[in-house]
Protein backbone atom coordinates (compact mmCIF):
# COMPACT_ATOMS: atom_id res chain seq x y z
CA UNK A 1 0.00 0.00 0.00
CA UNK A 2 2.73 2.37 1.29
CA UNK A 3 4.76 1.53 -1.62
CA UNK A 4 2.26 2.09 -4.36
CA UNK A 5 1.70 5.57 -2.44
CA UNK A 6 4.76 6.47 -3.08
CA UNK A 7 4.94 5.62 -6.67
CA UNK A 8 2.25 7.61 -7.41
CA UNK A 9 4.00 10.34 -5.85
CA UNK A 10 6.97 10.35 -7.49
CA UNK A 11 4.82 9.57 -10.85
CA UNK A 12 3.37 12.96 -9.61
CA UNK A 13 6.89 14.29 -9.38
CA UNK A 14 7.72 13.41 -13.36
CA UNK A 15 4.20 14.72 -14.23
CA UNK A 16 5.28 17.68 -16.41
CA UNK A 17 8.00 15.67 -18.19
CA UNK A 18 5.93 12.66 -19.31
CA UNK A 19 2.38 13.73 -18.74
CA UNK A 20 0.34 11.49 -21.77
CA UNK A 21 1.39 8.74 -20.19
CA UNK A 22 1.67 9.12 -16.42
CA UNK A 23 -2.15 10.36 -16.71
CA UNK A 24 -2.72 7.02 -18.01
CA UNK A 25 -0.81 5.49 -14.77
CA UNK A 26 -2.43 8.16 -12.48
CA UNK A 27 -5.89 6.18 -14.04
CA UNK A 28 -4.77 3.67 -12.65
CA UNK A 29 -3.11 4.10 -9.47
CA UNK A 30 -6.37 6.16 -8.62
CA UNK A 31 -8.60 2.81 -9.17
CA UNK A 32 -6.02 0.83 -7.26
CA UNK A 33 -6.45 3.76 -4.26
CA UNK A 34 -10.11 3.63 -4.05
CA UNK A 35 -10.21 0.06 -4.10
CA UNK A 36 -7.61 0.16 -1.05
CA UNK A 37 -9.72 2.18 0.55
CA UNK A 38 -12.56 0.63 0.30
CA UNK A 39 -10.68 -2.72 2.33
CA UNK A 40 -9.00 -0.22 4.64
CA UNK A 41 -12.78 0.71 5.61
CA UNK A 42 -14.19 -2.32 5.70
CA UNK A 43 -11.61 -3.11 8.32
CA UNK A 44 -11.90 -0.12 10.25
CA UNK A 45 -15.64 -0.66 10.06
CA UNK A 46 -14.90 -4.31 12.24
CA UNK A 47 -12.30 -2.93 14.65
CA UNK A 48 -15.01 -0.34 15.10
CA UNK A 49 -17.83 -2.70 16.15
CA UNK A 50 -15.40 -4.38 18.17
CA UNK A 51 -14.22 -1.40 19.85
CA UNK A 52 -17.85 -0.12 20.38
CA UNK A 53 -18.88 -3.35 22.07
CA UNK A 54 -16.00 -3.44 24.11
CA UNK A 55 -17.15 0.16 25.13
CA UNK A 56 -20.17 -1.64 25.75
CA UNK A 57 -19.17 -4.27 28.25
CA UNK A 58 -17.13 -1.42 29.62
CA UNK A 59 -19.72 0.74 30.48
CA UNK A 60 -21.87 -2.33 31.45
CA UNK A 61 -19.00 -3.36 34.23
CA UNK A 62 -18.35 0.52 35.09
CA UNK A 63 -22.29 0.73 36.09
CA UNK A 64 -21.70 -2.40 38.30
CA UNK A 65 -19.25 -1.04 40.48
CA UNK A 66 -19.56 -1.13 44.32
CA UNK A 67 -21.82 -3.72 43.50
CA UNK A 68 -21.01 -7.16 45.11
CA UNK A 69 -20.69 -9.66 42.32
CA UNK A 70 -19.87 -13.15 41.84
CA UNK A 71 -17.55 -14.22 39.30
CA UNK A 72 -16.01 -17.80 37.93
CA UNK A 73 -12.90 -17.58 35.88
CA UNK A 74 -11.69 -20.20 33.16
CA UNK A 75 -9.45 -22.59 35.56
CA UNK A 76 -11.25 -25.61 36.81
CA UNK A 77 -9.18 -25.37 39.99
CA UNK A 78 -6.49 -22.97 41.46
CA UNK A 79 -4.34 -23.39 44.50
CA UNK A 80 -3.76 -21.18 46.92
CA UNK A 81 -1.36 -21.16 49.63
CA UNK A 82 -1.57 -25.13 49.03
CA UNK A 83 -5.25 -25.11 49.87
CA UNK A 84 -7.63 -26.64 46.88
CA UNK A 85 -10.00 -23.34 45.45
CA UNK A 86 -12.15 -23.24 42.75
CA UNK A 87 -12.17 -20.49 40.85
CA UNK A 88 -14.78 -18.57 42.07
CA UNK A 89 -14.86 -15.36 43.29
CA UNK A 90 -17.56 -12.92 45.38
CA UNK A 91 -17.53 -9.42 46.53
CA UNK A 92 -17.79 -5.62 45.79
CA UNK A 93 -15.89 -4.25 41.83
CA UNK A 94 -14.01 -1.28 43.19
CA UNK A 95 -12.05 -0.84 39.96
CA UNK A 96 -12.60 -1.71 36.18
CA UNK A 97 -10.07 -0.87 33.32
CA UNK A 98 -9.87 -1.98 30.14
CA UNK A 99 -8.13 -4.78 30.91
CA UNK A 100 -9.53 -6.16 34.15
CA UNK A 101 -11.93 -5.29 37.30
CA UNK A 102 -10.64 -5.36 40.94
CA UNK A 103 -12.85 -6.85 43.84
CA UNK A 104 -12.35 -5.73 47.56
CA UNK A 105 -12.63 -7.29 49.78
CA UNK A 106 -12.41 -10.65 47.83
CA UNK A 107 -13.84 -13.97 49.01
CA UNK A 108 -12.89 -17.26 47.49
CA UNK A 109 -14.33 -20.59 47.76
CA UNK A 110 -11.75 -22.78 48.74
CA UNK A 111 -12.98 -25.97 49.37
CA UNK A 112 -12.82 -26.43 53.05
CA UNK A 113 -13.04 -22.85 53.71
CA UNK A 114 -15.79 -21.56 51.28
CA UNK A 115 -15.73 -17.57 52.58
CA UNK A 116 -12.51 -16.96 53.45
CA UNK A 117 -11.66 -13.70 52.43
CA UNK A 118 -8.57 -12.77 50.64
CA UNK A 119 -6.61 -10.29 52.41
CA UNK A 120 -5.06 -8.01 49.22
CA UNK A 121 -7.69 -6.89 46.66
CA UNK A 122 -7.49 -9.41 43.57
CA UNK A 123 -7.86 -8.13 40.18
CA UNK A 124 -9.16 -10.64 37.47
CA UNK A 125 -7.95 -10.25 33.69
CA UNK A 126 -11.22 -10.24 31.85
CA UNK A 127 -10.46 -12.18 29.43
CA UNK A 128 -10.75 -15.15 32.51
CA UNK A 129 -14.25 -14.10 33.08
CA UNK A 130 -16.43 -16.89 32.33
CA UNK A 131 -18.99 -16.04 34.26
CA UNK A 132 -20.79 -12.93 36.34
CA UNK A 133 -23.68 -12.18 38.03
CA UNK A 134 -24.20 -8.96 39.57
CA UNK A 135 -26.15 -7.93 43.15
CA UNK A 136 -24.52 -11.90 44.82
CA UNK A 137 -24.59 -11.92 48.64
CA UNK A 138 -21.21 -13.27 49.33
CA UNK A 139 -22.60 -15.07 52.73
CA UNK A 140 -24.76 -17.10 50.54
CA UNK A 141 -23.99 -20.61 50.94
CA UNK A 142 -23.81 -23.18 47.46
CA UNK A 143 -22.20 -26.89 46.94
CA UNK A 144 -18.46 -26.53 45.28
CA UNK A 145 -18.69 -29.37 43.41
CA UNK B 1 -19.71 -16.98 11.21
CA UNK B 2 -16.14 -15.88 10.62
CA UNK B 3 -16.75 -12.82 11.10
CA UNK B 4 -17.88 -13.39 14.29
CA UNK B 5 -15.26 -15.36 15.39
CA UNK B 6 -13.05 -12.86 14.17
CA UNK B 7 -14.98 -10.02 15.94
CA UNK B 8 -14.66 -12.50 19.81
CA UNK B 9 -10.81 -12.67 18.90
CA UNK B 10 -10.49 -8.77 18.61
CA UNK B 11 -12.28 -9.04 21.71
CA UNK B 12 -9.43 -11.22 23.06
CA UNK B 13 -6.84 -9.46 21.66
CA UNK B 14 -7.35 -6.04 23.18
CA UNK B 15 -8.11 -7.39 26.49
CA UNK B 16 -4.56 -8.71 26.27
CA UNK B 17 -2.93 -6.13 25.01
CA UNK B 18 -4.38 -3.91 27.42
CA UNK B 19 -3.39 -6.67 30.23
CA UNK B 20 0.03 -5.93 28.89
CA UNK B 21 0.23 -2.88 28.92
CA UNK B 22 -0.86 -2.61 32.56
CA UNK B 23 2.18 -5.18 33.56
CA UNK B 24 3.93 -2.83 31.47
CA UNK B 25 3.21 0.06 33.42
CA UNK B 26 3.72 -1.62 36.67
CA UNK B 27 7.04 -2.57 36.28
CA UNK B 28 8.92 -2.32 39.46
CA UNK B 29 6.47 -2.66 41.63
CA UNK B 30 5.85 -6.26 43.77
CA UNK B 31 2.79 -8.27 42.36
CA UNK B 32 0.86 -11.21 43.18
CA UNK B 33 -0.15 -13.79 40.59
CA UNK B 34 -2.08 -16.99 40.63
CA UNK B 35 -1.64 -19.63 37.66
CA UNK B 36 -3.81 -22.63 36.95
CA UNK B 37 -0.42 -23.75 35.96
CA UNK B 38 2.21 -25.78 38.47
CA UNK B 39 3.62 -23.81 40.89
CA UNK B 40 0.05 -21.84 40.98
CA UNK B 41 1.43 -19.26 42.87
CA UNK B 42 4.14 -16.28 42.59
CA UNK B 43 5.06 -13.13 44.61
CA UNK B 44 8.13 -10.71 43.19
CA UNK B 45 9.04 -7.71 41.46
CA UNK B 46 8.04 -7.38 37.71
CA UNK B 47 11.05 -7.13 35.94
CA UNK B 48 9.98 -6.01 32.52
CA UNK B 49 7.77 -7.12 29.28
CA UNK B 50 8.67 -9.89 26.77
CA UNK B 51 6.23 -9.88 24.14
CA UNK B 52 3.19 -11.18 26.31
CA UNK B 53 5.52 -12.41 29.30
CA UNK B 54 5.60 -10.94 32.07
CA UNK B 55 9.72 -11.22 33.97
CA UNK B 56 9.01 -11.27 37.37
CA UNK B 57 12.18 -11.32 40.23
CA UNK B 58 10.58 -14.50 42.12
CA UNK B 59 10.82 -14.55 45.93
CA UNK B 60 8.05 -16.48 46.74
CA UNK B 61 6.12 -19.15 45.97
CA UNK B 62 5.20 -22.66 46.87
CA UNK B 63 8.35 -23.85 46.67
CA UNK B 64 11.84 -22.67 48.20
CA UNK B 65 13.81 -24.55 45.17
CA UNK B 66 11.73 -22.75 43.18
CA UNK B 67 12.35 -18.81 44.73
CA UNK B 68 15.25 -16.45 44.01
CA UNK B 69 15.07 -16.24 40.20
CA UNK B 70 13.89 -14.88 37.47
CA UNK B 71 10.38 -16.45 36.07
CA UNK B 72 8.62 -15.63 32.51
CA UNK B 73 4.56 -15.94 32.66
CA UNK B 74 2.62 -15.82 30.19
CA UNK B 75 0.30 -12.93 30.58
CA UNK B 76 -2.64 -15.42 29.19
CA UNK B 77 -2.09 -17.66 32.09
CA UNK B 78 -2.71 -15.17 34.77
CA UNK B 79 -6.10 -16.06 36.34
CA UNK B 80 -5.71 -13.56 39.11
CA UNK B 81 -3.17 -10.83 40.20
CA UNK B 82 -2.43 -7.65 42.55
CA UNK B 83 -0.16 -5.39 41.90
CA UNK B 84 1.27 -3.38 44.92
CA UNK B 85 1.68 0.27 43.79
CA UNK B 86 2.84 2.87 46.77
CA UNK B 87 -0.16 3.09 49.31
CA UNK B 88 -1.86 0.34 48.57
CA UNK B 89 -1.89 -2.89 50.91
CA UNK B 90 1.11 -4.61 51.20
CA UNK B 91 1.73 -8.37 50.07
CA UNK B 92 1.80 -10.06 53.27
CA UNK B 93 4.48 -12.39 54.07
CA UNK B 94 3.32 -16.14 52.88
CA UNK B 95 2.52 -17.47 56.63
CA UNK B 96 0.05 -14.79 57.32
CA UNK B 97 -2.23 -15.39 54.72
CA UNK B 98 -4.03 -18.53 55.87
Amino acid sequence: MRNRRNEKEKQEENLPAEENETAVLKNENTKDEEKDEEEIGEIDDEDEDVEEQDNELFEELTHLMGESVLIVTEASQLNLLGQTSRPIFCGPIVEVERSHLTIDPVTIKILNAPFFQFPLPLSIPLEKIARLTPCFDCSERFPLI
Amino acid sequence: MTLSRSASYSHNVMHDMALVDYFRASIGQRAFILTPSYPFMFIGEIVSLIGDQVELAVETTHFAQLENRNWLIHIDNIEVFYIEFPGDPRIPELNDML
